[in-house]
């Protein structure tokens, strides 16, 4: 059941995501990038995916977390003062906090792109970006990528059985480095074969067509998304104005 | 600009960039499986820009990275002007002809080791000196300290320079030129993104790659200083091994298919 934050036009989701993760950026002190961290993981929870986007949280965060941590808070911290004893081993609080507001910022890009990749259908994400004049041929070229990756994959996957077949040998350094040029040159000279057939569905599909193309998908847009994207956009431009300004200090 | 249109209004060319992006993240997928040190994720956006241009490539880079974001992991899409560049780069060097110009082995041998000789003079200087490197610099000192850096280890230099020449007599074959021009996208490519790492994720990323920027760090280098280090170990050879492939793929094509696409 998709809720009301799954519903939402496209633009208005990537438009949030944007500010969140500008505002963070600017936010010179943890506190604030704290609510805007806090706010991304809202957001999240917002959607009916909730649970199978947060799941995969923590593949994304933990690594930079425990490295951030470790090299730029305990082990090689940039500051050393404001120091406490935590198990008879000395470290900067503030060495801590300038890793947190890191922490913090990375982990709000993650969670804010994440949650709108995973809550839109790229085809509607395409479909809204080419009705605000987005080129025909960038989203042909998205698209299409989107639905070769499988295919490639497979098709990867395939040659190397077919050249393991032949006696492909995969085990020392020198050997895997040799295997290269045999697996990654059938896969690009395969591709290129293609191209000609795939090229040809295009064109008769009326790539070439000059006429606007009609959609069968209606994307719902409001008069209130409508202002809250432009509010949302005006904050950007004035958090942008004031950092230049020098009113945010870095 | 007409030369622009030209290409994206051609169906071609459309599917051989969307068919790029998914060789990036096919050939990915095998290097992960061949436990390569490598990452060889561009080798699509470099056949772009050698076959369709700077600007094809440019746009390839930049798209492939949005779907590498879709689809893996939305922490690349900083970086997209990073995979823009590296096409940009391969499309200017193919104007050039590089991609199907052969080099006499020999040459192939020098880049190995003025490449191998200058790596590892950089690393050097990076763990020698305490305190940030462009500073030194600045001090007109870093002339005679690299050359004393020289005579200290001379053996070491020696020794790594003969290694780069013979790697370079036998990998890099006829492919001198090409593997020059991998290399010099593998630094601006390093130096784009260092930057760009420092300021969204304090230089870090959580891979292996996190301790050569910790190496950095400990020898009392600044963040950025310390990811740029890290970039010029890696991405160099990254950018080689990718430029010199398709160097050799594009040599493998029959003219037929070559002839059709623009440079």
């Amino acid at each position: 059941m998709p809720t009301r934050y799954d519903s939402l036009h496209p633009l208005t989701k990537l438009t949030w995501a944007f500010v969140l993760i500008l505002a963070t950026y600017m936010s010179p002190v943890l506190w604030l990038s704290a609510i805007i961290c806090l706010a991304a993981l809202l957001t999240t929870a917002a959607s009916a995916q909730r649970v199978s986007i947060v799941r995969v949280y923590p593949l994304f965060f933990m690594p930079i977390i425990v490295s951030l941590l470790l090299i730029r808070g305990v082990l090689l911290p940039d500051v050393v003062t404001r120091p406490i004893t935590v198990a008879g081993y000395s470290v900067s609080l503030d060495a801590l906090a300038s890793a947190g507001l890191i922490i913090l910022r990375y982990c709000t890009l993650i969670a804010a792109l994440f949650t709108v990749i995973q809550t839109t259908p790229t085809t509607q994400l395409m479909q809204a970006l080419a009705e605000r004049g987005m080129p025909r041929s960038i989203e042909y070229i998205l698209l299409m990528a989107l639905q070769i990756i499988p295919d490639m994959r497979a098709r990867a996957a395939a040659i190397l059985e077919a050249q393991q077949s032949r006696g492909l040998v995969i085990k020392s350094l020198v050997s895997r480095v040799r295997a290269l040029l045999p697996l990654v040159g059938p896969l690009v000279v395969g591709a290129l074969v293609d191209i000609e057939e795939r090229a040809m569905a295009l064109e008769l599909r009326a790539f070439a067509a000059t006429s606007q193309p009609t959609r069968m998908a209606v994307i719902v847009d409001s008069r209130a998304q409508h202002i809250a994207r432009s509010a949302l956009l005006l904050s950007a431009v004035l958090m942008i104005a004031l950092r230049i300004a020098g009113r945010l200090p870095s | 600009m007409n030369q622009i249109k030209k290409t994206f209004a051609n169906p071609a060319n459309i599917v051989l960039m969307a068919l790029s992006i998914g060789i990036n993240i096919a050939v990915g997928q095998l290097v992960a499986i061949l436990k390569l040190p490598i990452y060889l994720d561009s080798i699509g956006t470099v056949l772009v820009g050698a076959l369709l241009g700077p600007i094809a490539g440019f746009v390839t880079g930049i798209l492939g990275t949005i779907i590498w974001a879709l689809t893996l992991n939305p922490s690349v899409l900083p970086y997209a002007i990073v995979a823009g560049i590296i096409g940009l780069l391969a499309g200017l060097f193919g104007r050039r002809g590089l991609f199907t110009s052969n080099s006499p082995s020999w040459v192939g041998a020098i880049v190995g080791a003025v490449f191998f000789a200058a790596v590892s003079v950089f690393v050097l200087t990076l763990y020698s000196f305490t305190g940030d490197i462009w500073a030194i610099a600045d001090k007109n000192g870093a002339t005679i300290s690299i050359g004393s850096l020289f005579a200290s280890n001379q053996i070491l230099f020696g020794t790594v320079t003969l290694v780069g020449a013979v790697l370079g007599f036998l990998l890099i074959k006829n492919g001198g030129y090409i593997g020059l021009a991998g290399i010099a996208t593998g630094i601006v490519a390093a130096a784009v993104s260092a930057p760009i790492s420092t300021y969204t994720s304090g230089g870090l990323n959580g891979s292996g790659t996190d301790v050569l920027v910790a190496g950095f760090l400990a020898a009392g280098q600044s963040v950025l200083t310390s990811t740029l280090g890290q970039g010029i170990i890696s991405d160099p050879f990254d950018k080689l091994a990718s430029f010199m492939m398709v160097w050799a793929i594009i040599n493998l094509l029959p003219l037929r298919v070559r002839d059709r696409f623009e440079q």
